[in-house]
């Protein structure tokens, strides 16, 4: 970590900057969408939320500004003298950077360091879930789900992928339908799925 | 007062309720080894299972798995290492050393006892509360509980610490989400873009099952692995009763460390996660071996332990009596509370004072059992942790999807839990903090209702009733000793160039100094 903070905390600040804009224009957005309701809504509320919003976000969005011009600056001073005087200079930036140090906590690693890959495949068995779900309906979207993900990314065998498959879904149909009663997503070509 | 004590406790042992507290506790044990699911969703997950049953039921059901939740992710901080649950890390500096050392029974059975008593004086103090509070809330009224409902939310922001802007930022975020939907006094569907799924607001089940447990899922489908690699075969497990016995011997840091996490577990937005930093750094200031802490201090892991459960017992306390949760997982049990017909308040104090007690009776039983329990299944539960990260995913990612979809029983609770998963998964990763957001989310129509009942029944008025105004005086208290502190340690790391980190961290670093 230690070898890397210098670098990171101008990021951190890159990126605590757009989540704090992104914020502000959802909170000018629904300020501006609240000046459209007639006067008998009450909007007193969501009208102070918003304030609180815009305030905190320019905070942190115009601190964490004046930091990354700070840094950029002081980087390119920096970069003219030596790579040591580099860290110094990027350092200033970074005034959480020994807290931040502390608080580096697995999922903040594991988010920030997982290959371009794993999150794709991630992320399309999720988007693949949803949409076999969408079309067929909870169960089998849930034992396509399963069968697929212990096989491809599990490496189990096929058997234990297919007895797994089995018992959960079997199960899951059993705690719906038969213990709860709560009702699953129907798939549109499938409603009983 | 004795009447409903006693009522609430026939209540609890009914044999079909132990039967539910049982299955709760079972579920508590794997929820509190396995890593990703934590005791807030897994609340939100089991609220669907309550529907049917009655209220005392439905909260044996919710409350046991989540107390026994702490107690179970002492083991694994103990035996492995790591934590099962975030609030039990402080576990891991002196319990993992001593299993080190071959004293991994001692310490086991120092912790889980630590944790048992740390429960029983959690739920002493809630009982005592529950009596001494009931007149001071009957005196209420909902301009009070505005006014309480806003110190809740100074309280959440101002122990933001370092992220103090990110927090406020996180509470407008979660209070402009809280007023999507209907509006109270005409009617008119507010920012619902047109969607009718929308007009009765954001549920805030598919919020936590994504917030939390969608961002823990993810993590697993990243990571792959199981929380333990190695082999327990080595692990000694004797010397189990010296253990409890020191739990015993110890009984100023066990008691100082109890009411630490009482009194933590009450202010909103602090959490367990803080309370047992807090708690530790006490313990290691007024040890009489402070060189020990970090190497296997007994005391220090007798106050890991009391503090993880005590703090559960507190923050149960503002949640009842002025339906303020003190954290994410009183958040959801407040939803859970509503779902089951009780209300929070002068309700659960007059009307539903036994359903308030059997809760009291639900803490010391299902604590004290699941001491019991892990004490007597160590081996069976420790292997949990084998289980590899692949094998778990499909079962927990279902129970995401039947967690949120059982909101409504509309996609759109798939489409909220969803998007409650990004921003999780954003704020793990760039550092801004989740629980104000669903604190705000909570009680932003908390606040609205009390604010359109004391305008329609007071007018004006009411912001010049004595309690209003003395709980006034308390946030004005509250945010100026919030921006008093940050100054003073802004400037202090200014002249030290020490990093400025902010109020809440200033507990944690108390940590390894003796007065």
């Amino acid at each position: 970590m230690s070898e890397q903070s210098p670098g990171i905390q101008p990021s951190r600040a890159k990126s605590d900057f757009v989540i704090a804009v992104v914020l502000l224009l959802i909170f000018m957005g629904a300020l501006v969408w609240s000046l459209t309701y007639p006067p008998a809504v009450a909007m007193l509320l969501p009208r102070i939320a918003i304030g609180l919003g815009v305030a905190a976000t320019l905070w942190v969005s115009i601190g964490k500004g004046i930091r990354l011009f700070r840094a950029n600056g002081a980087t390119e001073r920096a970069e003219r003298r030596s790579l040591a005087e580099i860290v110094v200079a990027t350092e200033i930036v970074g005034e959480e950077a020994e807290a931040d140090q502390a608080a580096d906590n697995d999922a903040e690693y594991i988010f920030a360091n997982t290959s371009r890959r794993l999150w794709l495949i991630s992320l399309g068995f999720i988007a693949g879930f949803f949409v076999v779900m969408w079309l067929f309906g909870l169960f089998i979207a849930a034992a396509v789900f399963s069968l697929a993900y212990l096989v491809f990314v599990g490496r189990k065998r096929w058997v234990y992928a297919i007895i797994y498959t089995a018992l959960l879904t079997g199960a899951l149909w059993a705690l719906m339908r038969l213990v709860t009663y709560i009702p699953s997503p129907a798939g549109i070509l499938f409603v009983g799925g | 007062m004795l009447d409903a004590m006693l009522s609430g406790l026939a209540q609890v042992l009914q044999w079909q309720t132990l039967g539910i507290m049982a299955v709760g506790m079972m579920i508590g044990f794997i929820v509190g080894i396995l890593p990703g699911l934590g005791g807030a969703v897994t609340i939100a997950l089991l609220l669907p299972f309550t529907f049917t049953m009655d209220p005392v039921q439905g909260l044996v059901l919710l409350l046991s798995m989540w107390i026994v939740t702490g107690t179970a992710g002492d083991i694994t901080s103990v035996l492995f290492g790591i934590p099962g649950e975030a609030t039990s890390a402080a576990a891991v500096l002196d319990g993992y050393p001593m299993t080190k050392k071959g004293m991994g029974g001692r310490a086991l059975g120092n912790v889980l006892t630590s944790s048992g008593l740390g429960i029983i004086f959690g739920a002493v103090v809630l009982g005592l509360f529950i009596t001494v509070i009931r007149p001071v809330v009957m005196l209420l009224g909902p301009p009070e509980f505005f006014m309480l409902v806003l110190l809740g939310l100074a309280f959440i922001v101002t122990l933001s610490g370092k992220n103090q802007a990110k927090g406020l930022a996180m509470v407008g975020f979660g209070l402009l989400l809280s007023y999507v939907g209907s509006d109270p006094s005409a009617g008119v569907p507010r920012f619902d873009f047109g969607q009718m799924y929308l007009w009765g607001g954001i549920e805030l089940i598919p919020v936590v099952v994504g917030l939390f447990g969608g961002a823990e899922v993810l993590q697993l489908m990243l990571t792959r692995s199981s929380i333990a690699s190695g082999s327990m075969k080595q692990t000694k497990l004797t010397g189990t009763m010296q253990g409890v016995s020191d739990a015993f011997r110890h009984w100023p840091a066990l008691l100082r460390s109890s009411g630490v996490g009482v009194v933590v577990g009450m202010l909103p937005g602090l959490g367990g996660t803080v309370a047992q930093w807090i708690s530790y750094g006490q313990a290691r200031q007024t040890s009489k071996n402070p060189e020990m802490f970090g190497k296997g201090a007994v005391d220090g892991l007798v106050a890991a332990g009391a503090t993880t459960t005590a703090k559960d017992a507190g923050s149960l306390i503002p949640t009842i009596a002025f339906g303020i949760p003190g954290g994410a997982a009183t958040a959801v049990l407040l939803g859970g509370f509503l779902v089951l017909g009780v209300n929070p308040g002068q309700e659960m104090l007059t009307t539903k004072l036994d359903v308030t007690f059997s809760m009291v009776w639900t803490v010391i039983l299902a604590g004290l059992l699941g001491v019991i329990l892990a004490l007597a299944l160590v081996r069976p539960l420790a292997a949990l942790t084998k289980i590899s990260g692949t094998v778990l995913t499909p079962v927990l990612f279902m129970f995401l999807v039947i967690g949120a979809y059982t909101a409504n029983n509309n996609w759109g609770d798939l489409f909220v839990m969803l998007g409650a998963s990004a921003l999780g998964v954003i704020c793990l990763r760039y550092d801004w903090p989740r629980v104000p957001f669903l604190l705000a989310l909570v009680l932003g129509p908390l606040l609205e209702q009390y604010l359109t009942l004391s305008n329609t029944l007071f007018a004006d008025t009411w912001f010049t009733r004595p309690g209003v105004l003395i709980i006034a005086a308390l946030v004005v208290v509250v945010v100026f000793f919030s921006i008093r502190s940050l100054l003073r340690e802004k400037s202090r790391s200014e002249e030290t160039g020490e990093p400025f980190r902010g109020t809440r961290t200033r507990a944690i670093r108390t940590i390894g100094k003796k007065k």
